[in-house]
């Protein structure tokens, strides 16, 4: 999982301890970067030290979360008289938790707080969402269907996905069909729409913020994805789908489920 | 054995948690940070952190990631206490608190956790810092898995109701007397029953309502003549007196609230009972007997509230007797405190200040004096102050060029009753003082 970082090199040098090798960090230097970083890569939670004067101060924070309401954020700072006013105003910006360095970063600290904070990102939101449709698939392939959709480096494919579930493609696509679930391909396909239709819901993200973000080499095979699955465009979906419904249209189509009643 | 759930006293439980938690511990730091005092906010982050410490504790896991990340925090915590100047109470609660975290044999006890937290909410309260003593009886109360004893809950629940009431949090104090009155009538707990039952009349004393308040302190009045309810008595009489005073019945409230002062049975009570005394007497001019009062209490009280009461008493008296150097220094050392105060007594201060700059001619500082406890009063729903403050504004606004005088001159009582008052009140001051 991609996180991208703002915080003092020492405070860094503990996230990357605690990080590896489940998250990959990407620091930035300022909020533009931090933006930047967040519209173009598959960024799933941010690491911030709330500064007083230049750097990613609350007024930053704010819009950020204004911008992209789906990202985690997580504030790693040190405590002092100074940051206590900062501190107080992060209530009002929705953050979950904060860590205070030399206070509660020890390593496994440091850890446990990203991995809680994982669990809060899109991607889990959504992979939570299918996890009854997908059930009865083994454990080592969910867990690599996952890491697939979320990788940094690689565009999500069914190879990829065997390989990271250590088996044969075709022996991939038994698993799938014994399941009683559609094809790999179509599972990475709608699991990909889904995760794309909440990323299009911040206000921050463009169709091609979203698609880039998500691996599609243009922006025009992700729209007409969209189309083919939801009967919509991207635009659309944004104004009149909620991720309810978006999954409630993707179970009865590809899942075997009545179709519950969908927002028009 | 009854147990009860006490996280229901707290309105935080109707809440989502918010980030940070522990906030008006970050709110005293940056307050002391404003006013310079390097060790008052130092001491504010280390209370953030030990309270952040019982939080994590709280929710430890057992595994060893988990006890390996606590160890951490709590060395660094206490490392951060140890750094500060020994000589601060709140320091040695702070440190009570880590040590009883930081038993050899994990988990800590959580029993003795919660001791010291009570210990330090009882420290906290008697320190106005009402919101801070309130977060540590929820944190207090979080030690307990699965209820606490009844008897326990009735004493957080009236702790829980006492702190509530000062900060006005009237729906929430109510609620909390409630269940003391019902859990300790269960128990059959008498002396809490009646307690609660005062904490209901000054719940209703505060809001305006005085004829159900004399009501129900009377009611209780009438139950308590055992010599063993001694306590319940001095305070219910001190409480027939607030409401006296309110009605404008000033003779009956300075007999009554010698009543209690002479049947107080601990210290806490008796500097209490004498700086309400001085107040009451400072409004029928009564100055002489006042001034006994209230300097014994800020000269020997170590309870913030009665301390501050009686300087802010001090304040009015100076004015009255046209002591404009005593009205100068009370106004420096009750301005010193102000942030600590709950919202009537800084209602109150803001109230004395103003009347004052008026009986010293400063129309305009008096008018801002005036303005902020008006202010204070609508925000805390402090009904009876609102309208007591709002008829010197409208005297203030109808003749600006008139010093508002103080409201008794010279005491037109010398009844028995009183000579008796200062009689006893010099004797009480000179072997004290």
């Amino acid at each position: 999982m991609l996180v991208v970082t703002a915080v003092p090199d020492a405070q860094l040098f503990k996230l990357r301890a605690a990080a590896s090798p489940v998250f990959t960090l990407e620091p930035v230097e300022d909020g533009p970067g931090m933006v930047e970083a967040i519209r173009l890569r598959p960024v799933e939670l941010a690491v911030v030290d709330p500064k007083d004067g230049p750097g990613i101060g609350i007024r930053e924070i704010e819009r950020l979360r204004q911008m992209f309401p789906s990202l985690s954020l997580l504030i790693y700072t040190a405590l002092t008289p100074e940051t206590a006013e900062l501190l107080l105003a992060l209530g009002r910006v929705g953050i979950r938790r904060a860590i205070f360095s030399r206070f509660d970063d020890a390593p496994s600290s440091l850890r446990q707080a990203l991995h809680s904070e994982a669990e809060h990102t899109v991607f889990r939101k959504v992979a939570r969402s299918l996890a009854d449709l997908l059930g009865a698939l083994p454990d080592q392939l969910r867990i690599a269907l996952e890491s697939t959709l979320t990788s940094p480096m690689e565009a999500p494919t069914v190879s990829l996905m065997a390989q990271r579930a250590r088996l044969g493609r075709r022996t991939c696509e038994r698993l799938f069909a014994r399941s009683g679930l559609p094809s790999p391909r179509m599972v990475l396909i709608v699991a990909r729409l889904l995760y794309a239709h909440r990323l299009l819901l911040d206000p921050g993200l463009t169709v091609e913020n979203v698609a880039t973000k998500l691996g599609y080499s243009r922006a025009r095979t992700m729209q007409a994805h969209l189309r083919e699955v939801f009967g919509l465009t991207a635009g659309e979906m944004r104004l009149s789908l909620t991720p309810d419904d978006a999954l409630h249209i993707v179970k009865a189509r590809y899942f075997n489920e009545p179709l519950g009643q969908v927002a028009s | 054995m009854l147990h009860k759930d006490p996280h229901v006293l707290f309105d935080s439980y109707r809440r989502p948690a918010e980030v940070p938690g522990h906030r008006s511990f970050l709110r005293r730091a940056r307050q002391q940070r404003e006013r310079q005092c390097e060790i008052g906010s130092q001491l504010a982050l280390a209370a953030f952190l030990v309270a952040s410490l019982v939080d994590r504790m709280l929710r430890a896991t057992g595994d060893d990631d988990d006890t390996e990340g606590y160890r951490w925090q709590l060395r660094s915590t206490r490392h951060f206490v140890d750094e500060l100047p020994g000589s601060h109470a709140e320091r040695a609660h702070l440190v009570a608190l880590i040590d009883a975290m930081d038993q050899a044999v994990p988990p800590p006890q959580r029993a003795v956790v919660r001791m010291s937290l009570v210990a330090y909410a009882y420290f906290l309260n008697q320190e106005a810092r009402l919101e801070d003593a309130l977060d540590m009886l929820e944190l207090a109360a979080r030690t307990h898995d699965g209820g606490c004893p009844a008897e326990e809950y009735a004493s957080i629940a009236m702790f829980v109701g006492r702190v509530n009431r000062k900060l006005a949090h009237f729906p929430a104090a109510e609620r909390a007397y409630r269940e003391a009155q019902l859990t300790a009538e269960a128990l059959g707990d008498q002396r809490t029953v009646l307690f609660s039952q005062l904490g209901m009349a000054n719940l209703h004393r505060s809001t305006g309502d005085l004829a159900r308040s004399q009501d129900l302190v009377e009611d209780v009045l009438a139950r308590c003549d055992s010599p063993k309810l001694a306590d319940v008595r001095s305070a219910a009489y001190s409480d027939l007196s607030a409401v006296f005073e309110r009605q404008g019945r000033r003779i009956e409230a300075v007999a009554t609230e010698y009543q209690a002062f002479v049947i107080a049975v601990d210290d806490t009570s008796r500097w209490r009972t004498l700086a309400n005394l001085g107040a009451s007497l400072v409004g029928i001019g009564e100055y002489a007997a006042a001034r006994y009062a209230l300097e014994v209490v800020a000269a020997r009280s170590d309870v913030f509230d009665s301390r501050t009461n009686a300087v802010i008493e001090l304040l009015g008296l100076a004015s009255a007797v046209q002591d404009e150097l005593g009205f100068r220094r009370n106004l420096r050392e009750a301005e010193g405190r102000v942030e600590a105060m709950p919202p009537s007594m800084a209602v109150d201060f803001h109230y004395q200040a103003g009347v004052g700059m008026a009986r010293f001619g400063h129309l305009s500082r008096a008018r801002e004096f005036l303005v902020t406890a008006m202010e204070l009063a609508e925000a805390h729903r402090l009904n009876t102050w609102y309208f007591k403050v709002e008829r010197v504004m409208r005297g203030l606004a109808a003749c600006p060029e008139v010093e508002p005088g103080p409201e008794v001159e010279h005491s037109p009582w010398h009844t028995p009753d009183l000579r008796e008052v200062t009689s006893g009140l010099q004797e009480f001051a000179t072997a004290n003082l």
